[in-house]
């Protein structure tokens, strides 16, 4: 079994972000934009964006994360890619998964490079928690793109298929959504609830790329 | 005449609504299925019309 | 394992349906309503939880039961079509998820106008069942969308299955995380009035309503896979006539 097929997806996957030019930028200026927003629409007062803001930030990359799913694989089962892959040796739950790890890192990663400004401005302490929280928004991320890529793989084939993706991916999003901000919070729940993100992400990871390639082998047929 | 009707208590509407509620969906519900069968038993008849399987 | 082939093949299943489902609406309804009287007019009222209001439980925790167990059954019937592909479980699916949905959306129902004068507001976010049913609407109604959505019965099938099996893996990891968000609030729901520690005198109306609840539901069930089933067949008749003419 070569990786090649693997990391050529994973390749294409990268370039198919970027060369659609504002497209990787689209879910940045989503979560800016919906970031920026919530206070001209709830109010500035400082302790309730403080209280607010790591909600609000997860809530803007589950919905990011929507924005660009709906072309993941659709294209692949228009131009007929998907069939080349299902040709190779290559297992397609790696393809899958190294095709969302790459949507990921162009729509993902970013967004949780950006969240210590935006922390910033819903008020928060600047400090080190600022980086691990890049990361814990980092890696719920991870697990949004993974869930919403089942949502994508089965509705590959479905014209305008968005809205029925985001009706999937809901309530796949829910554990790390609750993790996610318990662990950015001062609340009693916030020592295992990082824990409790890695393993729930960890467990997207393992069983969402199974759930993809089933579902774009249905695609296919 | 309506004397057979529980007494209930300051919160009497809401329990009626939820009873309602139940009435009206699973009424609904068993309306439906119930119409639904009988529409594609029919529609099978109609299909062909010596056809002892639709038991 | 006779009554088992009843699962496996369409024949046996409309026979056995053909006088099990009449028999299940006759109990389901007697239950029913026996659960009815009962708590309506019969149990006591209860003071400490609210006066005659938590006489919604009657209604509202079957809901409940249903909601969850209706969810693991099509869970369940997937995933033996997924792994046997007999064309019986995926209609069990099929036919459990809009009934599914009825039972859930009632519990949801129920459960917020039972919280209105509980709480004083119609939704209550710390109520850990509460949320934990919404997102199963959400399953269910995402599962009935996917696979209206599919251009095929086959293609139909094996999607919902796959979201049924995805969705029934993570019902647990959901469930655990909505009990780990509302828990850290302090008052807990005063619908919890489950469990060993009710009298009897509520227990009993309450199990046998979900008895009940569960024959109506199974009756609807079968009655559903027999529509699909004459369905499949007048639409299989439609392409031999076509094929052949």
């Amino acid at each position: 079994m070569s990786p090649a097929p693997i990391l050529s997806a994973f390749r294409q996957a990268l370039g198919e972000a970027w060369a659609g030019g504002a497209g990787a930028l689209l879910p940045l200026g989503f979560f800016a934009g919906a970031a920026v927003l919530v206070p001209l629409g709830i109010g500035t007062e400082p302790g309730m964006l403080r209280a607010v803001g790591p909600g609000i930030l997860w809530v803007s990359l589950a919905l990011s994360s929507l924005v660009t799913l709906e072309r993941i694989f659709q294209a692949d089962v228009e131009d007929g890619a998907l069939d080349l892959w299902l040709q190779t040796s290559a297992p397609v739950s790696a393809i899958a998964a190294a095709k969302t790890f790459a949507h990921w890192l162009t729509a993902g990663l970013p967004l949780a490079l950006m969240s210590p400004v935006l922390a910033l401005m819903f008020q928060a302490e600047a400090g080190t928690d600022l980086l691990s929280g890049a990361l814990i928004y980092g890696l719920g991320g991870l697990a949004f793109f993974f869930w919403g890529g089942v949502g994508a793989a089965l509705s590959a084939t479905v014209r305008r298929g968005g809205l029925l993706i985001a009706l999937i991916a809901l309530p796949l999003y829910v554990p790390t959504a609750i993790f996610g901000s318990m662990a950015m919070s001062d609340a009693a729940g916030g020592d295992s609830a990082p824990l409790l993100l890695v393993a729930s992400t960890l467990f997207s990871l393992a069983l969402a790329p199974f759930a993809m390639a089933a579902a774009l082998r249905l695609a296919a047929d | 005449m309506i004397d057979f009707l529980p007494h209930l208590d300051k919160n009497a509407a809401y329990i009626w609504a939820c009873y309602g509620l139940g009435l009206v969906l699973i009424g609904g519900a068993v309306i439906g299925v119930v119409l639904k069968a009988r529409a594609a038993k029919s529609a099978l008849g109609r299909m062909n019309v010596s056809d002892e399987d639709a038991s | 394992m006779g009554m088992l082939s009843a699962f496996a093949n369409p024949h046996r299943f409309l026979a056995l349906s053909n006088w099990l489902a009449p028999l299940f609406y006759a109990l389901g309804a007697a239950l029913i309503g026996w659960g009815l009287w009962q708590g309506l007019w019969i149990v006591p009222k209860d003071e400490y939880q609210g006066g005659d209001i938590m006489r919604v439980m009657f209604i509202h925790v079957p809901a409940a039961w249903l909601a969850m167990a209706s969810y693991s059954a099509m869970a369940v019937a997937s995933f033996t079509w997924f792994i046997w592909r007999h064309e019986l479980a995926d209609i069990a699916a099929k036919a459990i998820a809009p009934l599914g949905a009825t039972w859930t959306a009632l519990c949801l129902a129920t459960g917020s106008v039972w919280g209105k004068p509980t709480w004083g507001t119609w939704w209550q976010w710390d109520d850990a069942r509460m949320m934990s049913v919404l997102f199963l609407l959400f399953l269910f109604l995402g599962y009935m969308a996917l696979r209206a959505a599919m251009d095929s019965r086959q293609k139909a099938a094996r999607a919902g299955a796959i979201l049924a099996m995805v969705g029934g893996l993570n019902v647990p990891l959901i469930k655990f995380s909505v009990d780990m968000f509302t828990s850290l609030h302090q008052d807990s729901s005063v619908i919890t009035s489950e469990g060993p520690k009710m009298a009897a005198v509520y227990l009993w109306p309450l199990l046998m309503s979900g008895l009940g609840h569960s024959l109506l539901f199974g009756a609807l069930v079968m009655t559903l896979m027999r529509a699909e089933i004459w369905t499949r067949r007048a639409a299989r008749q439609r392409a031999r006539l076509l094929a052949g003419a």
